[in-house]
């Protein structure tokens, strides 16, 4: 004999299954999301755990240079003061020692043509100091371009003078010492 | 029952919906972080650039230090002793005979310099051919201790040259 069942509640009868799966999916869902919140929170918290012992340690050590930096600038400016003329005195005298005579004489003899003159050379060893020459051509072009050759290094013309045999000019030029 | 189990799952689906904004927060957040942590990368990277700095400035200490030392050491190795005035003079007259030069006088001034140290004008005129005068310049210029030629004055005298010279010679201890 088939038994009849009759539903007597206001709603309708709930279907277990249904119901157990959406409430499984959701909670699974949630169990997923809260997962990677908690995940996310928990390398975020570990990473700046590590980044603050890191700045701690940097702090503690910019200050350390900060102290040290102040410190040997004092003493640096301390051993400037003490030391400061005699480091300039030595360089003056290595840059005198330094300072080429036959670089100079090297430098004239390449600007001369073949039948100019030097009559009287003056030189000092002196960087800033001028070569003084007083140079005789036999034609007025070979001092022309002897201006011309001289023109790059801060050439000054003292005087020209012509005579019945030849050109003379005065001249002051300054040239840097090819070591430098 | 069934408007329970309603309930239920719509207080499921709320909680669900807050585990989704907290998640996405929870991204939000990580990007906020790491925002912040380029800043401090930034910072850092200052710290490097400061300890750089502070590297050069330790090296200038330290030269600093090592000056004095330095400073005795060129002078030393590089400056005629007093003693050595006489050697020097051998020298220089024998680099002036090599060249077959001859100056009829040879004058010495001497004047205090700085520490200790002596400085000695010598001043000397002296006549050759070109050729001769200029091997003379050069022996005395590639002399290694501290004496150089200071001034010179070059002439045409015929075929010769005559030059008046000025030599700056520096004696230490």
């Amino acid at each position: 004999m088939r038994k009849i069942y009759y539903n007597l509640a206001g709603t309708r009868k709930i279907d277990a299954r249904a119901f157990a799966l959406t409430v499984s999916v959701i909670l699974l869902a949630m169990v997923l999301f809260n997962g990677i919140t908690i995940l996310n929170l928990a390398s975020q918290q570990r990473q700046s755990r590590n980044e603050k012992n890191e700045i701690r340690f940097s702090a503690q050590k910019l200050e350390e240079l900060e102290q040290k930096t102040l410190q040997y600038q004092k003493e640096i400016s301390v051993l400037k003061k003490k030391w400061n003329p005699k480091l300039t005195f030595a360089n003056s005298l290595i840059e005198r020692k330094c300072f080429s005579f036959i670089f100079r004489l090297n430098f004239l003899e390449k600007v001369l043509s073949g039948s100019m003159r030097i009559r009287q050379l003056n030189m000092v060893n002196h960087p800033p100091g001028r070569i003084q020459i007083d140079v005789h051509a036999l034609a007025q072009n070979e001092l022309l371009e002897l201006y011309k050759k001289l023109l790059p290094y801060d050439l000054v013309i003292g005087s020209e003078n012509q005579t019945t045999e030849n050109y003379r000019a005065s001249l002051s030029f300054k040239i840097n010492d090819e070591k430098k | 029952m069934m408007k329970k189990n309603k309930l239920a799952v719509l207080a499921l689906l709320f909680l669900l919906c807050l585990s989704v904004i907290g998640c996405l927060f929870s991204f939000f957040y990580v990007q906020v972080k790491d925002i912040s942590l380029q800043k401090r990368l930034e910072l850092f990277g200052n710290f490097k650039n400061r300890e750089k700095e502070f590297q050069v400035l330790e090296q200038e200490y330290n030269d600093w230090q090592n000056f004095p030392d330095a400073l005795q050491k060129l002078f030393k190795d590089n400056m005629l002793a007093m003693d050595e005035f006489a050697a020097f003079r051998r020298d220089l007259d024998s680099s002036l005979a090599a060249n077959q030069l001859q100056p009829s006088r040879i004058d010495f001034t001497f004047s205090t310099g700085r520490e200790k140290i002596k400085k000695v004008n010598v001043k000397f005129s002296l006549e050759g051919s070109y050729r001769n005068v200029k091997k003379f310049i050069f022996d005395m210029e590639i002399k290694p201790k501290m004496y150089f030629i200071d001034s010179m004055t070059l002439s045409a005298a015929g075929t010769a040259v005559k030059g008046v010279f000025t030599l700056e010679v520096y004696l230490g201890e």
